[in-house]
């Protein structure tokens, strides 16, 4: 079966207590962009987005991205 | 979609909304047409002429070829037979057109609404060139067949006139029929490829 990357937002945003808004003004993207890798729906993700949003959540990008 | 490209879009998609319109009138009444003279409503088939693609050749009292070619003529004939293969390879052709109308006008809606070439419009320019390849493939076959049933019943009483059977292949049309599939395939690509750039973050 074909496995695919999930992109874990909604954990790491309850964790820092950080809303969707909030992220969208830290990092530089829309709300639209980042419902698009919440909800899965994301073909792919340039490294420099991976970056900000790590940047913004304190994070490394093994726990925003999980094979699965 | 710079401007000029966005009003001659509009332009070409009215044109072919006239177009749709007649196509629809001709796949329609036709047939109407054909039922009412071939019941003797509307004049009658022994009335009609018979366009029918022939080729003919002439030659002088002493044998020697003057002229031949071959092209559309206008035949009369009793033949109810060819009357209705002329005027049913109309209709036919008819309903070929009204397929690549249909179509392209759609193709052109979803350009003139401002949006890029999409998977959908790609597979529809797809079925454009099969209807092009369609086109070129069977109206020789038809004019040939219709030529033979139409000369099937002519007799010919103009001394050194001859009429036989003719199709006009047009192996040009054929090949940009494959051309249009093959791009359509390349449009599909990108298609793909634009989808997947919008759904890159």
């Amino acid at each position: 079966m074909a496995r695919s990357v999930r992109v874990n937002l909604d954990r790491l945003l309850l964790e820092r207590r950080m809303t969707l808004t909030q992220l969208s003004a830290k990092v530089g993207l829309t709300l639209a962009n980042l419902s698009i890798l919440k909800t899965g729906k994301a073909k792919a993700i340039r490294f420099s987005t991976l970056v900000a949003l790590c940047e913004a959540l304190e994070c490394e990008p093994g726990d925003l991205l999980e094979l699965e | 979609m710079p401007d000029s490209a966005r009003m001659l879009t509009q332009v070409v998609k009215r044109f072919l909304d006239f177009v749709f319109i007649l196509s629809i009138a001709a796949v329609v009444i036709w047939p109407v047409l054909m039922l009412a003279f071939w019941l003797n409503l509307i004049g009658g088939v022994d009335e009609m002429r018979i366009e029918t693609y022939l080729g003919f050749s002439l030659a002088q009292p002493d044998g020697a070829q003057l002229l031949h070619g071959k092209g559309d003529l206008d035949v009369v004939s009793a033949s109810r037979y060819a009357w209705l293969l002329s005027y049913g390879t109309r209709e036919v052709l008819s309903v070929i057109s009204l397929f690549v109308v249909i179509q392209l006008r759609a193709v052109f809606k979803s350009l003139s609404d401002g949006g890029a070439v999409t998977a959908g419009d790609a597979s529809r320019i797809g079925k454009v060139g099969f209807a092009i390849v369609a086109w070129h493939a069977i109206a020789p076959c038809l004019q040939y067949l219709g030529g033979r049933v139409v000369l099937a019943d002519l007799e010919s009483n103009v001394a050194g006139l001859q009429l036989h059977p003719a199709l006009e292949l047009d192996l040009i049309g054929v090949f940009t029929g494959l051309a249009v599939i093959v791009l359509s395939g390349v449009l599909l690509e990108a298609a793909r490829i634009r989808e997947e750039q919008a759904l890159t973050i």
